[in-house]
């Protein structure tokens, strides 16, 4: 079906009042005599016991619940199927600052006179109906109670003629979204004060798995020309939970808020969740994860995201300055997400400078008082370099002339053996001879035979070349000396 | 005609069942330090002491895989070697299989290797399994992962390294370095253009027919950092930071062990002040966008 949007009057535009924001929603009686099939409180239904008396006027006695609200607004469930309900309500008209008492309403029980002329009575002066179709067929389907339009059109004419302010709530569903235009055409001989048009709120349904949600894309068009023809009649339309941006010139009339509640605490935990994939970057979005809604369109719910996907080919973000989203660290659980290292996504420049060899030995030999080039006993640390013993190869860098086999090998006394891992070998020269003493360092290991043992390491040695013996000897005494003096233990072979 | 109203899943609130693992749940103290898989640390969301560690998810995967003492053996191991809360680890489970797996990651953000290099993680590692990796030259690597199969745990196999360089790891087997996978990092808020380049781009993603959802559903987006991964046979999307119900959810959707499911679901207020990290790696293979194996992460 091809709706022609209505030519917008000239006038400026009337606004729906954001009742939500000076009202309080009061819940009780879960219970109903329809059975909606998209119903947004099944799960709670002759589960919850709703808020008693008792609890409303208790909760109520503290200023920061009312917190200047004007009207109190009675949900449910179905409240028309409370037998004390106008109890609540005369209660309601008690409270300090309390203009307005509006019921949140399927209709059906207003069609009868009496009871609603004892409603108006007692104070309700708003009546707030679902209407969620235009024909017999489609609504007693939705609702699956035969009768139920007529009824619900019988309540509104009764409202009218109460002289209530009538306000009208449309659930966008799959089984009604291409009739929205007509529920409009329906609904305006009555003259709402408002027509509000809810997408499907999918409480309890967690994983779109009941199929409710229309594409947001279908419903665009029909639901443009829906409020386009409220506009025309001069009602104020109301949009929730559907992307602002998919609204056009109709984004003036979106609005998610919702009023304060009362209510029991479970109720929440299977309060939908709703994000859009841009709210990071889009102007319309809440401005931090988890905080203020008010204003803010919320997107798309997860059970419409697991259903349909994110539409991130639909939406059209109105995106901020980079600045902006720049300014906002990623959060989670309102823990700041730090990039430790610089974890960003570079692939080129998150490496670090490369450490060279010497670095590494260099930072090893700080501690125990040893750099390369520097003297000791009158022998020089020509070379320190690392290696794995036990391996062919691993002696290179020894002083050459150690050949394979570890460090238990050629040469002097003081060899170890018995163990593998990595060691640092320490090279010696002695002025101008070409003798060589080969210092080794290995982690710590009751198995290892070694010369000696620091608190740190194990320690062998071998003498190559034409060393003297003796000097050979004071340079190990020195060394020796000196490693236990500065190893305080926990040190790590690199 | 309207859609048939369907009926709800009635829930009976059970108390939580007994874990598989035999050893007592650890629970966290005051000292206890909380880190992301990157090792960066977060404040606990909730009150903490008390309540149990993330640690035995992975105790739980070890019992399950019928490995709980060797897999104690190894948590030892590193806690004496190491020191507390200074790892990541990893359970694995590849889809296809069932098979679980782990990694334990090592993370040098300095690149000082001051106390953790190759040499030392193969002694910490002796006692279970054999780590058969030797850095040739120094490398700036930041961290580095040793991955342990089922069989390398059961039979104190030999394993090799994942060394990760920059935004790239390679599996380094003995001397041998084999090119793996390329990370690249984004804030899920403001850089979901970069995200769907990247998911969109992969060769295991068909933008006719695959919905990013599928990849990135909302209790996952919700998290603090997106990483999307480059790999041989499939590519793969991360989620750092998500919250216990995503966990539950996560590891209800992907199927794993009742047990670890249970776990985290039936616990839920216990792990409440946790955050968690885990990774899907996909593939189209069969002409349908599937995960072949998914991941939870956690340190200790
Ligand atoms: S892009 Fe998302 S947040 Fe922005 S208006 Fe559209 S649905 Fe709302």
């Amino acid at each position: 079906m091809v709706h022609a949007a209505p030519a917008l009057r000239a006038e400026p535009v009337l606004r729906a009042e954001p009742w939500w924001a000076e009202s309080l929603l009061v819940t009780f009686a879960f219970r109903c005599n329809l059975a909606c099939t998209f119903c947004m409180v099944e799960d709670a239904l002759d589960v919850y016991a709703g808020t008693s008396l008792a609890d409303m006027q208790r909760a109520t006695e503290d200023p920061a619940v009312l917190r200047g609200a004007r009207r109190i607004i009675f949900s449910g469930g179905e409240v028309t199927l409370a037998k004390d309900l106008l109890a609540y309500v005369e209660a309601a008209r008690k409270l300090p600052g309390i203009e307005h008492v509006r019921l949140q309403t399927n209709g059906v029980r207003l069609g009868d006179k009496a009871y609603l002329r004892a409603l108006r009575e007692a104070g309700v002066d708003e009546l707030f109906i679902s209407l969620h179709a235009a024909d017999a067929e489609t609504c007693d389907a939705i609702t699956q109670r035969r009768g139920s339009f007529r009824r619900i059109l019988a309540g509104m004419e009764a409202v009218v003629e109460s002289g209530a302010a009538l306000f009208t709530n449309t659930a966008i569903v799959k089984a009604n979204y291409r009739s929205l235009p007509e529920i409009v055409a329906l609904a305006a001989p009555f003259g709402p004060r408002s027509m509000e048009f809810w997408n499907y709120w999918p409480r309890a349904d967690e994983e779109g798995s009941r199929g409710m949600n229309a594409r947001v894309a279908e419903v665009q068009e029909p639901l443009r020309a829906a409020l386009g023809a409220c506009v025309a009649r001069g009602i104020p339309p109301v949009v929730k939970w559907f992307p602002r941006c998919l609204l056009g010139e109709f984004a003036f009339c979106h609005d998610d808020g919702q009023p304060p509640s009362l209510i029991e605490d479970r109720y929440w935990e299977r309060e939908p969740g709703y994000g859009c994939i841009y709210e990071g970057m889009c102007a319309e979005a809440p401005a931090r994860p988890g905080g203020s809604t008010a204003g803010a369109c919320v997107g798309l719910s997860d059970a419409y995201v697991f259903e349909h996907g994110w539409e991130e080919q639909v939406l059209v973000p109105r995106r901020v300055m980079a600045a902006r989203a720049q300014g906002r660290p990623g959060e989670a659980g309102g823990a700041r997400v730090a990039d430790p290292g610089g974890v960003g996504r570079s692939l080129v420049g998150d490496a670090g400078p490369r450490r060279s060899e010497q670095a590494v030995m260099a930072a090893f030999l700080e501690p125990l008082g040893l750099q390369v080039g520097a003297g000791l006993e009158g022998w020089s640390l020509v070379e320190a370099t690392r290696s794995r013993s036990g391996e062919p190869g691993g002696e290179r860098g020894a002083g050459g002339a150690g050949g394979a086999g570890g460090a238990g090998g050629a040469g002097g006394a003081g060899g170890a053996a018995g163990a593998g891992g990595m060691a640092v070998s320490l090279t010696f020269a002695a002025g101008q001879g070409e003798g060589r003493v080969v210092v080794r360092l290995y982690a710590r290991e009751a198995a290892r035979k070694c010369a000696v043992r620091t608190k740190s390491f194990d320690v062998a040695y071998r003498v190559e070349g034409e060393a003297a013996g003796g000097e050979a000897a004071a340079l190990l005494r020195a060394l020796v000396t000196q490693l236990d003096t500065r190893d305080p233990g926990g040190l790590r072979v690199p | 005609m309207a859609a048939a109203r369907s009926s709800l899943p009635v829930v009976h609130a059970r108390p939580a069942a007994a874990p598989l693992a035999r050893s007592p749940l650890e629970r966290a103290g005051e000292e206890d330090l909380f880190h992301d898989y990157v090792l960066s640390a977060y404040a606990p969301l909730a009150p903490h002491v008390g309540k149990l560690r993330s640690l035995n998810l992975l105790v739980e995967s070890f019992a399950v895989a019928g490995l709980e003492a060797e897999g104690l053996s190894l948590l030892r191991c590193v806690r004496e070697g190491l020191g507390a809360f200074r790892t990541v680890w990893g359970v694995k489970r590849v889809h296809a299989t069932g098979a679980l797996g782990w990694e334990l990651y090592f993370y040098d953000w300095e690149r000082a290797h001051a106390d953790l290099s190759l040499p030392r993680l193969q002694e910490i590692f002796a006692p279970v399994v054999e780590v058969d990796a030797r850095e040739p030259y120094p490398l700036p690597w930041h961290m580095v992962s040793i991955e342990v199969s089922r069989e390398a745990l059961a039979r104190r196999g030999r394993v090799g390294a994942h060394l990760y360089i920059d935004m790239r790891s390679y599996a380094l087997l003995g001397e041998k370095f084999t090119f793996e996978n390329v990370y690249t990092f984004h804030d899920p808020r403001t850089e979901v253009d970069m995200i769907l380049h990247r998911l969109k781009s992969s060769v295991h993603f068909d933008p006719e027919r695959d919905g990013v959802a599928a990849l990135m559903p909302p209790p996952l987006r919700r998290c603090g950092k997106v990483c999307v991964a480059n790999k041989r046979s499939s590519d793969a999307v991360y989620f750092s930071r998500i919250r216990t119900p995503d966990l539950a959810w996560f590891l209800r959707t992907h199927a794993w062990p009742e047990e670890m499911t249970a776990l985290v679901g039936g616990r839920a207020m216990e792990l409440d002040h946790l955050l968690w990290d885990v990774g899907v790696d996909f593939d189209r293979a069969g002409g349908v966008l599937t995960a072949r194996k998914t991941g939870v992460y956690g340190s200790f």
